[in-house]
Order: C-alpha cells, then structure tokens, then sequence
C-alpha cells in the first residue's frame, strides 16, 4: 500500500466534525508550530519537504513564501485558492468536503508562518454544498479556541474567512482571484508586481493550493525531511490524482509521486484498467489545460523509458513528445472517442471562460471553437486544420494570464499526436466514429 | 535628464527613460508602430492589457 498522508482518514465516518478530526490526532500540527516554533522555523520546514505547488504550476510552496514582503509593514494575507474548476479535476472538492479541518489546520500554519492576521478561502460558486460544510468547520474551530483571538494562548490571532466566487474558471489565476475577492470583475492583472508584495488590497499576499495546504499539518508533525523522502527527483510527496473518463474505477486517489502510469492506469489499487477491455487511446495527464498524449507515449517517454506519475517524467520530451502534472485531472479515453469532438468540448469552455482582457486569448478561442465545430460537422476543409495550428502558436505566450496558453496547448498537440483523425475528418466530410 | 538610446529594427531613437516601447516605437512613426487598443495617452494606468502590439 502507498503512503496515505492526505487521505489517510478520508474514510473515517464524521471526519468533518470537529471531535472527530481532534481524537484522530488533528490540530497537533497547529499545537506544535504555536508552541514550540517560530514562523520562520515553520517555513524552513516547508521549504525542506520540497513541497510544490499542487494547483498546476508545481512552483516551490517554501519559496513562495519566500518572496513574500515582510519589511513593507502593511499587514500580510494568506488565500487559500478553492476555485478548482479545471475540467477532469475534482481532488479538492473531494478534501473540503470530507477533511475540511485538515483544510482549516493547514490554513492556520500557513498564516503562521506568513505572519497574516486574516485569510481567506475563496471558493468556487458551483460547490455551495462545501462552502456550507467548510463554514461549519470553521464555527467549529472559532468555539474551541483554534480560530479567534490568542489562539491556544500562544499570542497569535487569526481570523479566517470562505468567500464563494461566481463560478468563473479564471478566477482560479491567482490575480484574478485577488480581484475577485475585492469585489471587482475577475480580470488577471499584469506580472510583476507579483502578489508577494502587491497582492490582495495591495498588501503582501500568498495565494495557494487547497492540496497544498493540507499537506501542511503532516509535514509540521512528521518533519521536512520525512515528507522529502517520498517521491523521487524534485516530485517529492504525494499527489491527489482524480482519474476521470473510460476506465472501471474513476475516483480520487493519492499516489506517492514516482509511481508508472501504467501501474496507475492498469493496476487494480488505482484505475482498474479501460472500461469493457477496450483499447486505451489517449491520455490528458494533468487537467484539460496540458497537452494530450497518446496511449504508447503516456505509457513510456520517447526515449523509451517508462513514465513515472511525477513532474518531471511526464514533462519529458517537452511540448513535442510529453505534457505536464497539471493539478492532477487525469482523463483516459479508449477508442471510441473522437478527437475532435474531444477537443471542440474543451475549446467550447475557454471560449466561454476566457475573460476578454486580451485579444489573442478573447478572439483566438472563438475562432478555434468555430473552426473545430465545422471540421466535427464534416464542413472542414484541409486548410483549416493548419489555420488551427497557427491561431494556437499565434495565442501562446501572448496573454496576460496562463489562460491563453490553457487553450492553446490542447489544440497543438491534439494536432500534432491524431493529425490523421482531423484529416479523416476532411476527407469523409462527417466524423468517422459517430454513427 | 539623460535620454536613453533606443534601437528598434535598427532604427535608432532618443527617449525619455520611462518611456513605453509603444511610445518609442510611436515616436520613430511609420511601420514600425505596432497596432494597439487599449493604449490613451490621457488615462493614466492605460495600456498593456488588450495584447494586440504583441
């Protein structure tokens, strides 16, 4: 069995309750870093585990923190980003739903260590149904002293706050969740100043993951080093994955990071192998976002060395042969899906949730929306699928947010891996898999 | 204060330090000047948002 840190109680029945999660040995992280450690000790020991962000990016969490401006004297913010909506990913819902004090714990640390006085929770308007869970646990936490002013009479008070956003997917961009939570439109703001020292109010802020801070109260009990020791490279820890799409067993699950896709894919503890014995056909590693693979390179790199569920094994190769961690949205597809279908659904949602700051991003999505949708309606012409091409190169790196690139990096490499589908799709004028 | 030396497609210009490469660009005229949208030069905190001069 793989080391459980974050799921390790997920099935203890009441775990949301706050007796529960206590008897169970939760809130000693807390009591140890109030009582025993300085803030800066706190950080030394999360930047010793080799935590990396979880919410896609993957930046160092000790680092970040780092950065964050303590001589500015305005008061400093710690946010914790709930805003998952990245198609194919549900691992965060999955821990505000049945750990939120593990949420909570690790929200306290953090702000600890940041030296913040307030936080915040901004969490996604589709998952009412969480904030009301999360709220409770955080009166919870408020009536036993862990929230509030003098916080087990060490000294330090925090108050902590869940904001419900709309719903919008880029304010899951961590400017635009800044923007957001000051009650304007959710548009990214330009980088640099970064939100480590011009961030929410213009004050000093650090914006993270939910996975991330969970993982928090484990590293503070059990030490940096002891959480450094799992994984492999710098993919150090675990990593929640929500497997989604044609395989028996979809679900979250945690693996230690090093684990083989295909043990992932195959192997009964995790997926359980393709739905009805089909063939599997492609695999999107990481969220919607990160560029698709097909079934022989998913399984091993182009040097042919099997792929390991970690940063760096599914990055290699680069955009040519390989794609990224991402927040761990894994979506596997057997050979009954179409491509382009496939891929007009996820054009179809970064037209929609592109916020229209930047013309790229705002134009680019819609015409590859449109252009997709003829070639799926058999109305495609050879031209168009090297116009797509060339509207993704013509996005990438040319925005103000990582949105832009989102919607991009599908549509080059769905191209460049299953080019002969879409021109099957000229040719035949109709889609060959729809009956 | 010093100007600073600009070269852009190897036409060389004098600026303001400060100066924005829109408005350096501007300044040499003709088709260097990439198009842009969301630039006023009376709005203050105008500019670099619609991407276009990308």
């Amino acid at each position: 069995m793989a080391k459980k840190i974050l799921l390790n109680n997920i099935e203890v029945p009441g775990l949301a309750n706050f007796e529960v999660y206590r008897q169970l040995g939760g809130y000693s992280a807390v009591e140890k870093a109030l009582k025993s450690l300085s803030p800066d000790e706190v950080t030394e020991e999360v930047k010793k585990s080799g935590l990396r962000g979880r919410g896609g990016a993957g930046f160092p969490t000790g680092m970040k923190w780092g950065f964050i401006d303590k001589k500015s004297g305005n008061p400093r913010y710690f946010v914790c980003n709930f805003d998952e909506s990245e198609p194919g990913t549900f691992k965060d819902r999955h821990i505000g739903q049945l750990n939120p004090h593990q949420l909570i714990e690790g929200m306290i640390l953090g702000s600890y260590a940041l030296g913040a006085r307030k936080s915040y929770i901004y969490i996604r308007g589709e998952l009412f149904y969480v904030l009301s869970i999360i709220e409770k646990a955080i009166d919870e936490a408020y009536r036993n002293g862990l929230l509030g002013e003098n916080i087990l009479g060490s000294g330090y008070s925090l108050d902590l706050y869940c904001h419900p956003g709309g719903g919008a997917y880029i304010c899951g961009e961590e400017t635009a969740l800044l923007e957001s939570l000051e009650g304007k439109r959710g548009n990214p703001r330009i980088k640099p100043p970064f939100p480590a020292v011009v961030g929410l109010y213009g004050c000093p802020t650090v914006v993270n993951n939910v996975e991330t801070i969970a993982a928090l109260p484990w590293i503070l009990n059990n030490g940096g080093a002891a959480y450094s020791a799992i994984g492999v490279e710098n993919s150090k820890g675990t990593k929640l994955i929500s497997a989604c799409g044609h395989i028996n067993k979809p679900g979250v699950y945690e693996i230690e990071l090093g684990l083989p896709v295909e043990e992932f894919i195959f192997s009964d503890e995790y997926c359980g192998g393709i739905r009805n014995g089909n063939k599997l056909k492609a695999v999107v590693a990481g969220g919607s976002s990160v560029p698709i693979l097909t079934a022989s390179l998913i399984l091993k790199t182009a040097k042919g060395e099997p792929r390991l569920m970690s940063y760096e094994s599914l990055a290699d190769g680069g955009f040519e042969t390989g794609t990224m961690l991402g927040s761990g949205g894994f979506i596997v597809m057997d050979d009954t899906t179409c491509m382009v279908k496939n891929l007009l659904t996820f054009a179809r949602f970064y037209h929609h949730e592109s916020c229209g700051q930047c013309s790229p991003c705002r134009e680019g999505t819609g015409w590859m929306e449109k252009i997709l949708t003829r070639i799926e309606n058999g109305n495609g012409t050879m031209k168009d699928i090297d116009l797509l091409v060339d509207i993704a190169k013509h996005i990438e790196g040319n925005t103000i947010c990582p949105l832009g690139d989102a919607a991009a990096w599908p549509v080059a490499s769905a191209i460049r891996h299953f080019r002969e589908e879409f021109e099957e799709h000229v040719k035949l004028q109709r889609c060959p898999l729809s009956r | 204060m010093s100007l600073i030396k600009v070269t852009i497609d190897n036409i060389e210009v004098d600026v303001e330090p400060g100066t924005t490469i829109l408005n350096a660009a501007r300044q040499i005229g003709g088709s260097v000047v990439p198009p842009a949208m969301c630039y006023y030069s009376k709005l203050e905190g105008s500019g670099g948002y619609c991407r276009t001069c990308l």
